[in-house]
């Protein structure tokens, strides 16, 4: 059975898309099978890492929740859409998007009606049977809210990603409490976005410390990364860049048993 | 037992909640939390149930009293049973997600975008 990894953050802007989509990325190209659910239905973005716009998303999560197609036929096979060259580090890998619809009506429409949340969880079960995954990554919105919640609950694995910023801290904290109240089997923070100057071994005794839970690792603030302005998987264009070395780290302890 | 979640929909809607949120089960008693979770993380616990016997081969060392506890989550709403005895299934039963009934702000900037493009269009 596939392992639940969800990738969540209590605000908005810390990296999550972005590292979701390259963790996926690293499963993908060590030959595992894993699917990326961007659950984050109010504000999408992953599939932008993958070079999908609008006009190839003729279906997403959204017309799943309504009843309108089966979880496995929003699935898009990423390999199959990597057609320019420069996106030749993702052919031939069994790695599949599941987005969420990036169309305004579609948007509202979830908001303004709501969904139903069983479908939503026997749609990640779906997901890891039919496609036979050993991972599926669940891009999560920022803050709490029910998807998130339930994301939370049903994984093996919650990778939490703060910024070394109070406002991240106080917020991180709330997350972890939840985490730990849902039992969830394993938790791992990973700092994002820090500053050069910092301590990294410093900082992370401190922030694991502070939540008496594991760090998974620290990621600095890259020039390099924000540059790539989420137009590419950062770590598979370049995997010998440091911040790549130190994710494929990170992807080791996620997945460690 | 009401969480964040009932209360705010039961407000806004005047009716009763029917199922259980994510948040609602980090506030259960530890037995019944056992049953929940067990049911969540189940892919059968989530879509076609689980067998009576399921249940006790996995929660019976650890809880006593499990048929008075399943009972009981069954007439919270919070369990699913299908099926009559001996042959009854469970499954977990989620609140639906409860929509804004279009007050938000994404419908009226839908319903913005849309009359827009209407008269682009003439």
């Amino acid at each position: 059975m596939g392992e639940i990894i969800s990738i969540h953050s209590f605000r908005g802007g810390t990296g999550k898309s972005n590292l979701a989509a390259n963790i996926g990325t690293i499963l993908a190209r060590r030959g595992k099978r894993v699917g990326i659910v961007d659950t984050d239905i109010q504000s999408p973005g992953v599939h932008v890492l993958f070079g999908f716009d609008e006009t190839q998303l003729d279906k997403a999560l959204n017309d799943y929740l309504w009843g309108r197609a089966p979880i496995e036929a929003v699935a898009y096979r990423v390999s199959d859409f990597a057609t320019d060259p420069e996106r030749a580090y993702l052919r031939d890998l069994n790695l599949w998007l599941i987005p969420s619809s990036i169309r305004t009506n579609e948007i509202a429409r979830v908001l303004r009606e709501g969904y139903d949340v069983n479908l939503l969880n026997q749609g990640f079960n779906t997901l890891i049977r039919k496609l036979e995954l050993d991972y599926l990554l669940i891009d999560t919105h920022p803050g709490l809210n029910e998807e998130t919640l339930l994301s939370i609950a049903v994984s093996n694995v919650l990778c939490i990603i703060l910024r070394p910023d109070e406002q991240d801290f106080q917020g991180t904290a709330v997350t972890v409490d939840i985490a730990r109240k849902l039992e969830v089997p394993k938790t791992r923070l990973v700092v994002n976005k820090a500053l050069t100057r910092f301590d990294f071994e410093r900082l992370k005794a401190d922030v694991a410390k502070t939540y008496d839970a594991e760090v998974s690792g620290v990621l600095p603030l890259s020039e390099d990364v924000a540059f790539n302005a989420s137009g590419h998987v950062f770590s598979a264009l370049y995997p010998q860049h440091p911040w790549s070395v130190t994710l494929e780290a990170i992807t080791d302890d996620l997945v460690k048993k | 037992m009401a969480g964040l979640f009932d209360n705010l929909s039961a407000k806004l809607s005047n009716d009763e909640p029917a199922g259980i949120t994510a948040l609602d089960i980090t506030d259960l008693p530890p037995d019944q939390k056992q049953i929940m979770l067990l049911l969540l993380r189940d892919s059968s616990g989530t879509r076609v149930g689980v067998t009576r016997e399921w249940l006790h081969n996995r929660l019976q060392d650890r809880l006593n009293a499990l048929d008075e506890l399943t009972a009981d989550l069954v007439s919270r709403g919070w369990i699913i049973e299908m099926g009559e005895a001996p042959n009854q299934r469970y499954r977990i039963n989620l609140r639906a997600k409860r929509g804004s009934g279009g007050l938000g702000l994404w419908s009226i900037i839908a319903e913005r975008l849309a009359q827009d493009t209407s008269g682009s269009g003439q």
